[in-house]
């Protein structure tokens, strides 16, 4: 099932070396990745491992590969995540924060913002880590704003979109007010 | 000018886009500068993005993330949905939902009825005319 109509899922994958004469109870290996689907889920799995472990598809079995879904997708938290990329010159690590009511939701945003602010794609990044962060713990200023119970803005520029999508033109017989008084 | 609506906690809005065009919600907390979630009582909290929203005159007092409970507490006590359809916005809604569903016939009964009116009004003024001269 998907939630939330993200592009982004995320499963977990447990798989291990195969048994051998030598080793009859290989160490198993339990990851938690996105993906768009199980498929690609379990390829980056095998991508990360043999990266990280001397094991490799060939010799290797997956044991479970599940898609994790929000405990609580109705209450807003903010997300830290720990990000390595590939940029046109060499490789970064980035901290980020997003606040959303889903993990799924940050990592979406943080796709978003990696593609529009660094022109990253997709394929060249690599979450290494994310973790609910509480308000106490945040550090970018734009998370922190956020966190007051009594908040207070106004929305400054209006603009009056039809109701529907069947509903829209392209050209306008009168021109858009977008004040907001 | 200042600002008379603004974004907060218990503030109520209109729907003005999709499947839930016209419903009435609360938000209940805010998500950051694009979103908040919102919440009714016949709903599940979930978010919505402030272009499809327009914020109401009416505020609750709720807490953040109010429970189900609290929130129809609050909007029982202040009777804010009721309140809404009193005021000009929200008649204008309720007119143009109830000439939506009028039938071709009832439409042409308003209309002989509009034009036996204005006939009548028309006559009357021609004769207190006359009478003036």
């Amino acid at each position: 099932m998907v939630q939330g109509g993200y592009k982004f899922h995320q499963y977990q994958v447990v798989g291990r070396h195969l048994p051998t004469e030598k080793e009859e109870n290989p160490t198993i290996y339990r990851m938690k990745l996105w993906a768009t689907d199980a498929v690609r889920a379990k390829s980056k799995f095998w991508y990360f491992l043999r990266k990280l472990r001397k094991v490799k598809r060939a010799n290797g079995q997956i044991l479970a590969c599940n898609e994790i879904f929000e405990r609580k997708p109705t209450t807003v938290k903010n997300f830290g995540i720990w990000v390595r990329y590939q940029s046109r010159t060499g490789y970064h690590n980035m901290y980020k924060e997003y606040r959303d009511l889903t993990l799924n939701g940050a990592v979406e945003q943080m796709y978003q913002e990696m593609g529009s602010r660094h022109r990253v794609r997709s394929p060249c990044i690599q979450i290494i880590k994310t973790a609910t962060v509480p308000a106490s713990a945040c550090k970018r200023v734009n998370i922190q704003q956020f966190h007051d119970s009594k908040i207070k803005f106004p929305l400054t520029h209006k603009v009056v979109r039809p109701s529907e999508k069947k509903f829209r033109t392209i050209f306008k017989a009168v021109r858009p007010n977008a004040a907001m008084y | 000018m200042p600002f008379k609506r603004y974004v907060e906690i218990g503030r109520v809005a209109l729907v003005n886009y999709g499947p839930e065009y016209g419903k009435l919600v609360v938000i209940t907390d805010i998500v950051d500068q694009n979103r908040a979630v919102v919440d009714r009582p016949d709903e599940t909290r979930r978010v919505i993005n402030f272009k499809r929203l327009a914020l109401t005159d009416f505020k609750i007092d709720i807490q953040r993330m109010a429970k189900k409970k609290e929130l129809t507490a609050a909007l029982k006590t202040n009777d804010v949905f009721t309140k809404f359809q009193q005021t000009a916005w929200g008649k204008k809604l309720a007119a143009r939902v109830s000439k939506s569903q009028t039938t071709d016939f009832e439409r042409y009964k308003a209309a002989v009825a509009k034009s036996k009116r204005s006939k009548a009004v028309a006559a009357s003024l021609a004769k207190l005319q006359k009478s003036a001269k």
